[in-house]
């Protein structure tokens, strides 16, 4: 509860400088870099690591974003963040920084889900589709999953659309079951 | 006196008999024995009587009160008898009446066992309808859940078995079209 107050408001204040920068795209893209290094990695068990000094982990923390060679804002924020030992906050702050983006934007990230990869083309029909039902540009992210037989299922705006087999069957077995 | 003329008479004779001259006796020998008598018997009537009546007496009192004491005790001997006929001819009643306030009270105890019984038997015989009834809904529920999911498994195989490309286009052009009419 804390941590996501925090977040929101670490990623609101980010936002909002790398808006005055006119880099708030580049902006994500860099942080996802960092932010994929820092859970892929044991950098987060020495950044988090108490027995370091901050000035320790801070030095480390730039030396790494330097080396990713990172925009200046970010190297600022993550050395702000080990001051502030809130690093930990980071994949957070990076989730919220993206909606926050994609609000700003007028954009939505949907989530599809089928058993088998869709073709482009049927790729484009489901995003015309889901932005018909937002009324936003829809950023799919297509997903795999052999276990759903047949049919899709979305993910949009926290709301879940099952149209897969699998679910089908769940329901008839229910209704069997319930006699 | 009579008694004085008896002796006078008696003495006279004596004197006139043959040859008793000589040894008849006096007059005096005669009054002074009956003088003697008469001292004796005034002293006994004297001294020794009133000491013999009261003696009497009191026996005859000591007689009566013992008499008296025995009736006494006759009677209450008598009324304890009574009493224990009483009591006994009484004993019969209450052996009566305590008999049949047990058979009543044994009637009273075995209507109640018998009741009991019949309470706990229909308890049981509920409990087991109810526990039976539990096991066939469980046994139903457990052969619906299996026919389920055999229907589950084998519609599952038929679907993957026959689902083609163009099928899952169709599932997919109906659902978004679905989604797209409900908003």
């Amino acid at each position: 509860m804390i941590e996501g107050r925090l977040s929101r408001r670490y990623a609101k204040a980010i936002f909002a400088l790398a808006r005055e920068e006119h880099g708030e795209e580049n902006f994500a893209l860099e942080l996802d870099r960092y932010v994929e290094a820092y859970n892929t990695s044991p950098l987060n068990m020495v950044l988090t690591n108490p027995t370091f000094g901050v000035q320790t982990r801070k030095n480390i923390a730039v030396q790494i974003a330097q080396a990713l060679n990172l925009p200046t804002l970010i190297i600022r924020f993550l050395s702000f963040l080990t001051e502030r030992d809130r690093l930990t906050y980071l994949p957070s702050i990076a989730l919220d920084y993206h909606r926050l983006l994609d609000e700003a934007k007028g954009r939505v990230k949907a989530r599809v889900v089928t058993p088998t990869p869709l073709g482009a083309a049927m790729m484009e029909n489901v995003n015309r589709v889901l932005k018909g039902i937002c009324a936003k540009e829809v950023i799919l992210k297509e997903e795999t999953r052999p276990d759903l037989i047949g049919g899709l299922l979305i993910e949009l705006e926290g709301k879940v659309y099952d149209g897969s087999i699998r679910t089908q069957l769940e329901r008839m077995k229910e209704t069997i079951e319930r006699g | 006196m009579r008694s004085l003329a008896i002796i006078g008479a008696a003495e006279a004779w004596a004197s006139a008999t043959p040859g008793a001259a000589g040894h008849a006796p006096s007059m005096m020998s005669l009054i002074f024995p009956v003088i003697n008598f008469l001292i004796f018997m005034f002293l006994i009537y004297r001294f020794a009587l009133p000491p013999a009546r009261r003696y009497l007496v009191a026996r005859r009192d000591e007689i009566l009160g013992a008499v008296s004491s025995a009736n006494e005790s006759k009677n209450k001997a008598d009324s304890v008898l009574r009493s224990y006929r009483g009591r006994l001819a009484s004993a019969d009643d209450e052996t009566k009446i305590l008999l049949e306030t047990l058979r009543a009270e044994g009637e009273r105890e075995k209507a109640k066992i018998l009741r009991e019984a019949e309470e706990l038997a229909s308890k049981i015989r509920a409990d087991a309808d109810f526990v039976s009834q539990q096991e066939i809904k469980v046994a139903r529920q457990q052969i619906r859940e299996e026919i389920a999911r055999i229907a589950q498994g084998a519609a599952e195989n038929a679907i993957r078995a026959n689902l083609r490309a163009a099928d899952q286009e169709r599932l997919v052009e109906q659902f978004l079209q679905g989604i797209a009419g409900v908003r």
